[in-house]
Formats: C-alpha cells, structure tokens, sequence
C-alpha cells in the first residue's frame, strides 16, 4: 500500500490473496487446487515466484508453462495499491479494519464482519475505476501477458469497482 | 528406417523415421569426449613441465637429442626415442592421468549435479493422480521403467528430466501438473520428456553441460603451473587455444542439446495425432518465453521445431556448424593423440597411424552416420542430394583452425605450427575431401541399407565412412612429415614407396569389397524415387578395365619404343613413373564415373580406382615377364601395392576437384541432365580410357621431375636429365 497505515501487511495480503482467488477463479480454475501453496511462496518471496529459475532446461521440453496465479498475485497487488493511493485520505481516519472492510465493500468482496450501522465508502468515480484499473492492467503486461490477456485479467480485478 | 505413410499438414506424403539409425548427436557426444580428453592431456603435460620432474625431463631429452640429432634418418629418432624412455614414461602417466581427470571429473559433476537437484530447485514428489498419468504415458512409450515425478515450485516453467540410468526422474512446472487432465497440453510435454529418458539423453545433456564447467578448472591448472614455472612466454601461445577449445566444447554443447530436442520431439510422435498436438503447443500463443536465437541456445526456436516435426529430413541436415565442429575436435584429437603416443617408445610404432584412426572412428560415428541419415531422409522424402557448400566450408575451416589450435603445437614458434606454413593446408584439404567422398558414398548406402538389417546398415555406414577419413589422414600426415623433413626430394621418394605398405594395400582391399557389395546389394532398389544416377557393376568395372587398360598399353607402348634401362638408375626411375601411372589409373576411373554420374560415381570409384591400378600393375607385370625378367612373388606383391598409396593421393585430389565443381553446380541452380544409363556407362568407359591413356603419357613424359635420375648417372652417361 501507499501509505502503511492504511491497512496491516496481513490484511493486505489476504486481500490481494482474495482478489487474485476470485481473478484465478476466472481466467485459470485449474490452478485454484495449488492455489493456497502458490500464494504463500508468492508473499515469501514474490520476485522468485514471478522470474523463471532457468532460462533454458537441459534435457527439457523448451517452452514456458507457467502458473498464472503468482502474476494474478501480482497484479491484484497492484491494483490494491492503485486503490490505495486513492483512498488513503479518506480512510486514513477510519482506522485499519474499518478501512479493510471498505475496501473489500469497494472491491465487492464479501465481509462476515461488516457492520449494518457503518455506512457505505464513497463510490469511486469513473475516472478513478479507470486508473485502478489501468495500474493493473499495466502490471499484467510488463509480467509478459499479451494485451488481451491482461485486459482480461485487468476486468477480473478491477472490474468490480465500476459495479453500480 | 522405416517410414509412415500418412501425411499430416503440409508434411510429405512419406515420412522417414529418422531415428533408424543410431542418433548423430550421440555421436557429437563422442566428439566431445574427445574435446575433453585433448584438454586432459594437455592439462597434465602443462603441469609435467611446471614440475621439477618436467626439468628432469628436459635435461634428458636435450642431452638425448644433442647424442641423436633428429634429420631425415627415422632410425635416429627411434634412438632418441629409446634414451629418453625412462622420462617420456613420467610425461604419458601425467597425460594419462590428465585424461582420467577430465572423463571422471565430467562424469562426476553430472551425477552430482544431479543428486542436489531436488533439494536446489525446490521439487516435491507429484501426486497420485499426476504419477499415473505419467505413469500411463511412460507405459504408452514402452519404457520399462517410469520415471519418479516431481512438481516444482512457481519458478519452475520447463519440464526437465534428470536422474541417473535405471533411476530417471521427470521435474514437472506446477503450470502443467494442475493441468494434467488437459492431454492436449500435458500429453506432448510429457511424451517429449520421455522420448529424451528413452533415447539416454539424460546423462549426455548433464555431461555436455559439467564438460562446460570442468573445463574452465581444467584451463586453470595449466595457466596457474606455467605462471608458477615463470613460463609466461608460452602464456599467450596456450591461452588462445584454450580459448578456441572452450568456445567449441560451449558450441558444440549446446548443438547437442538443440539437435536432442528435435530428436526428441521426433522420438515422442507415434501418430498423426499426436504430431497434430505437438504442433498446436508449439504454434499456440505464449506468454514472452525469453528465449532469444543465439547460439548457446539449449533448445531450437519454436519455428524450426514445427518445421522439423512437420518435415523430418531438416533435423538431419548437415551444415556449417556440423562440418566445422566435427573437424575442429577431430583435429584436436589427432595432434594430441599422436604426440601422446610419441611420447611413450612402447606405443611409438602406433604414431603414425594411431591419430589417424581417431580421426577416422570420430569422422565416422559423426560425419559418416550424419550423411547417411540424411541422404536416407532426402530419399525416401524424394527430394535430391543436399547441398554440401556450407559443410565441405565447415570442415575446411574447423580442420584449419583444429590443427593449428592443437595444445600440442603449444611449443611450436610458427603461427600454424608448421613450417613451411603451406603444409598446414594438407590435413584440412584432405578432411574436405573425404567428406565429399563420404557424402558421394551416402547414395550407395542408402539402396544397400534397405536391404540389410539395422545393425548391418549401421556396421557399414560406420566402417565405410571411417577407413575414407583414417586413409585421407594416413596418407596427409605421411606426406607432411616427409615434406616436413626433406621438402619436395624426400616426399616424391616417399609418394611412391612409403605409402605403399602392405596395410594399406589391404585397407584398398577392404574398400573396395565394401563398395562392390554395396553396389551388389543395393541393385534394382526402388522402393523410393530415386532421383540420383548410381553406376550399376557392370560400368564400374567396365571403366576399371578400360582405366587400367589404357595405363597399361601406355607402359607397354612406351617399353616397346624405347627399350630396356640403360642402368639400374633407369631402371628405378621408370618404375617411379610407372607407380604414377598406376596411381593415374585410378585417377582416370575415379573421375570419368564421376563425371558422368555425379556423386555415386564418384563413390564407386572407391572401387573402379583401384582395380583400375591393379590391373595396369597386372599388365606392367605380364608385360615384364614377357621381356624375361623374373617373375617372384616378393616383386609382384611389391609390384601390386605400390600404386595404392599413390592411388589414393590422386583420388583425393580427384575428389577436391570434383568438391569445388559440386559447389558450383548447387549455387548455379541447374537441374541435372537426364542421363540414360547404357549410353553413360559408355561414355564413362571411353573417357576412362581416353583419360588413362593422356595421364600415363603425361607421367611418363615428366618422369625426371617425378623421379630425377642423380647427377652423377647423368653426368656418367652423358645424357641429358629430361632423356627418355
């Protein structure tokens, strides 16, 4: 996150871990069975999840098969920090877990804490849904995802936001 | 070779199985063990000299060789040989001992290496479900052992294979474990992996890639004893070499691995359908995979795997790279094992034929086998004969730079380590040209081997090929040392004496028997189009007898007008210029089968050369008993041998030219006249003839410059030198 105080390294990476899930969900299915351990060695070490260990396998098969899930990861980090910057001054005050509850409200993930007396974040606006949305599809393509590809996985993440 | 013949895409019809025979990239392994070994030789002997013993060793060989200074006399250098025994016997354990470093040291890093893999790259045993399907796959493949399999962690995007034999393993990225119920993705992946554990690629792609790695401690040692020693002045003059050899050892590597992945992909494939998905994962859109062409590259491009998968005859090409390679490290070996064997008096006698048989066995389980796989390919694909410009180019430069970058020419002060500098061209123009021979022999082989089994097509295409390059290299060194010790006196002396030994007269017996029955065996064979013009027996020896004839009548011609020799000096000129007509004989039947039926006549001339010159040594033998000289045995064999050697100079030389004039025609692009066979046969054996007969009267005629009489005799007779 921008600004640390907003929300608790924990929290952030359940969050990212949430919005990658549903994003994984999505766009690979076939991981979501490896998907607890793909995350953790991702938030242990996200640049060795993201670079390949050898550029060219002796005795291999020669072409990349990678997960898609540590780039998914990657780019909800993103994408949460996009959101972060935005919102941190509104939120700041709030305190942390009231801040994490109303960036999961934004992000339209679901919250067994929320409280009915809290009142709902303030909607973001187009422009702002744009740039989230912009960071995180920017992430995708410098991770090597085609241009349709991260535009996909941009819309599985950030698309939430424009949700009326 | 055995061939499917159900097409897919745009592949041919017929398609070859090009892993019939034993794989040209095992071979390359081959030649990199020899890399190794040139590199552990020289490795021990750079140490040998840094050591007190090497100035022991000095002290010996300088004192010997003031007793027995070298010259033109072999027998002084035996002598030599014989006192400098003792040290000579320290210097070859130390090489010996270089040897066993860089094999076992090789060897050893692979296992290591392989041992570490599971805990240094993070691998997890796979689960039940993945180990079937693997399991299942590896049943499908006929491997009796499957493989252990492993998933990696998020940073692992190939599949590799590792383990050592009987304990192969199989690393899996976790990208492709979750998806193992997508066969379409899982499946070539893993049959590929398979194919690479069924062909015992494992071990050799872990060993190119340790020989990489000893290499550079193996460099280190000697460069470390010479600075010790304080020989820097020999510094500079290794350290290039060495240089030259680890590019090679990297290049030559990593040819292997690319030329493994196309077998590979080729081994994996046992139908159209599973070609058809091999090809859908290779041409499906992928994530930037950072695989840049350069050509340390472990694996080809996409593209030129598709192509190959979709045509198989392109893996078996040889280019440039092949040619270049090959010759560089067959180079290297020879240099290194004949000084090795000079070194040490007991395996002295072996000197001059011990580094032409490496290079005849590396020549043949690489070049000989490469060639023949191709032209196997090309023919039951139906296209004509490869374009041999870019590897004869190869050879000429590799063998070229190979002997001039030997470790063992570390001590020469000449650039190319010979002196004069042109007699370093011999070796490389003579590697040139049995590669042309043994590309011209690959059209005959390729109608023979599909009437013999497998292990009879592999045994000929190994031995054919191997006895051209060993006798190309015999004959090459011989010439060199004679024209190294005496210039061009002793080497005309030796052209027509020395290389007709026995062994070799009996080498010419084995060649010709082999292609003799190559043509016999081959004969009436269509099972595929045959787009290339092969002599039948009967032309062969049809040209053989009017080759041999024709040199013949020459010498009785000659004998009948101008009579007997004046002198016994006489006497020992004509034969000379008669032993070059033999020699011609052959020349002349080499190039008319050549002329009038391309490659392959050039290849049956291996076998109409020869007959040709016995047979002109058959009429020179009759000819003289006739006149009332006594006919011995001794004299006969003596007789029936001289030509051979000789034969075998001008047949090479007949193969150079006919190299350069092969060139040619290919970038010129003209398609081949159509030749009917009885009318070519003809033709062929009335150029023999009229070829035979012009190159007899031309040997004869300048038999002073070949064989001049000593001024003393032509002072005594009176006569002038060029007399008749």
């Amino acid at each position: 996150m921008s600004d640390p105080a907003l929300l608790s390294a924990e929290d952030e990476r359940a969050l990212t871990a949430e919005l990658a899930w549903n994003a994984v969900s999505v766009t690979a299915p076939d991981e979501l069975s490896i998907f607890e351990e793909t995350a953790a060695d991702y938030f242990a070490d996200p640049q060795r999840s993201l670079s390949a260990a050898r550029g060219d396998e002796a005795v291999g098969f020669g072409l990349e098969l990678a997960l898609v899930t540590p780039t998914v990861l990657a780019v909800a980090a993103a994408a949460l920090h996009a959101l972060g910057a935005i919102v941190s001054d509104a939120f700041k005050s709030e305190g942390q877990p009231v801040a994490r509850r109303l960036i999961r409200r934004l992000f339209r993930l679901p919250d067994r804490d929320s409280h009915p007396a809290e009142s709902a974040p303030p909607p973001l606006s187009v422009e702002q849904a744009r740039h989230v949305r912009s960071a995180a599809y920017n992430r995708a393509v410098a991770l090597g995802m085609s241009h349709p590809e991260a535009g996909v996985l941009a819309d599985a993440i950030a698309g939430r936001l424009l949700v009326a | 070779m055995t061939a499917t013949s159900q097409p897919y895409g745009t592949a041919p019809a017929v398609r070859p199985g090009t892993l019939g025979l034993p794989s040209a990239t095992a071979s390359r392994g081959v030649a990199l063990i020899v890399a190794m070994l040139t590199a552990g030789i020289f490795a021990g002997q750079t140490l040998h000299h840094a050591l007190p013993v090497g100035g022991r060793w000095e002290d010996r060989v300088r004192s010997c060789l003031g007793a027995e200074p070298l010259g033109p006399d072999l027998t002084r250098a035996r002598a030599a040989q014989a006192c400098a025994e003792g040290v000579n016997r320290i210097l070859v354990i130390f090489e010996i001992g270089g040897i066993v470093v860089a094999i076992a040291g090789c060897l050893g890093l692979a296992i290591v290496a392989q041992r570490r893999v599971v805990r240094a790259r993070r691998l997890r045993s796979g689960n039940e479900a993945l180990v079937q399907r693997v399991w299942g796959l590896s049943a499908e493949a006929g491997l009796g052992r499957p493989p252990f399999v492993f998933v990696g962690d998020a940073s692992q995007r190939d599949a590799f294979s590792f383990g050592l034999p009987g304990q192969y393993a199989m690393a899996l990225p976790p990208g492709l474990a979750v998806r193992s119920r997508i066969a379409a993705l899982f499946d070539p992946v893993v049959r590929h992996e398979l194919a690479h554990i069924r062909h015992r690629d494992v071990m050799l792609g872990w060993s190119a890639r340790a020989a990489g790695w000893l290499l550079v401690p193996l460099t280190a040692v000697p460069v470390v004893a010479m600075i010790a020693s304080d020989q820097l002045d020999v510094l500079p003059r290794t350290l290039w070499r060495f240089a030259v050899l680890l590019t090679t050892v990297l290049f030559g590597a990593a040819s292997i691995f690319r030329a493994r992945e196309f077998e590979a992909d080729l081994g994996s494939l046992r139908s159209p359908e599973q070609r058809a998905a091999l090809v859908w994962l290779l041409e499906r859109p992928a994530r930037s995979d950072g695989r840049r062409s350069h050509p340390l590259r472990l694996h080809p491009s996409r593209d030129e795997r598709v192509k190959v998968v979709l045509e198989p005859s392109r893996a078996t090409q040889l280019g440039f790279a092949d040619g270049f390679g090959i010759a560089l490290l067959a180079s290297l070996a020879m240099t290194s094992v004949t000084a090795l064997l000079s070194d040490e008096r007991a395996l002295a006698r072996w000197v001059l034929v011990g580094g032409p048989i490496t290079v005849g066995v590396l020549f043949g389980v690489t070049m000989g086998l490469g060639l023949v796989r191709d032209a196997l390919a090309r023919r039951v694909e139906g296209r004509g004969g490869t374009e041999l410009g870019p590897l004869l180019a190869g050879v000429l430069a590799g063998y070229a730079l190979g002997q001039t970058a030997s470790l063992a020419q570390v001590g020469s002060s000449s650039l190319t380590g010979f002196s004069p500098w042109w007699l370093a061209l011999g070796a490389p123009i003579a590697a040139l040209a049995a590669t042309m021979i043994t590309a011209a022999a690959a059209d005959l082989l390729v109608d023979a081997t599909f009437r013999l089994s497998r292990a009879g097509a592999v045994a000929v295409c190994l031995t054919l090929p191997a006895i051209v390059f060993a006798s190309a290299m015999w004959v090459v060194q011989t010439i060199t040392s004679y024209a190294d010790l005496g210039g061009w006196s002793l080497t005309r002396e030796a052209l027509v004496t020395v290389l007709g030994t026995r062994v070799y007269a009996w080498t010419t017996v084995v060649i010709v028997t082999l292609v003799l029955a190559l043509v016999v065996v081959g004969r009436g064979q269509r099972l595929y189009p045959h787009p290339v013009r092969t002599p039948r027996l009967a032309a062969i020896l049809g040209v053989a007898a009017a080759a041999g004839a024709g040199a013949g009548a020459t010498i009785v011609t000659f004998r009948a007008t101008h009579g007997a020799s004046l002198d016994a000096a006489e006497s020992v000129q004509r034969f000379d210029a008669y032993t070059w007509v033999f020699a011609l004989a052959g020349a002349a039947a080499v190039a008319a089968l050549a002329v009038r039926y391309g490659r392959s006549g050039l290849a049956a001339g291996l076998a109409a050369g020869p007959i040709a010159t016995a047979l002109a040594e058959c009429i020179f033998l009759g000819n003289n008993t006739r006149l009332g000289a006594p006919l011995t045995g001794a004299f006969s064999l003596l007789v029936l041998r001289s030509g051979f050697g000789l034969g075998a100079v001008v047949t090479l030389s007949v193969a150079v030219l006919y190299a350069a004039a092969d060139v040619l025609s290919s970038s010129r692009a003209q398609p081949r006249r159509a030749v009917r066979r009885r009318s070519g046969a003809l033709s062929a054996v009335v150029l023999a003839l009229a070829l035979s007969v012009v190159l007899a009267v031309t040997a004869i005629g300048i038999r002073e410059t070949l064989s001049p009489l000593g001024m003393a005799t032509v002072a005594a007779r009176g006569l002038p030198s060029s007399g008749g």
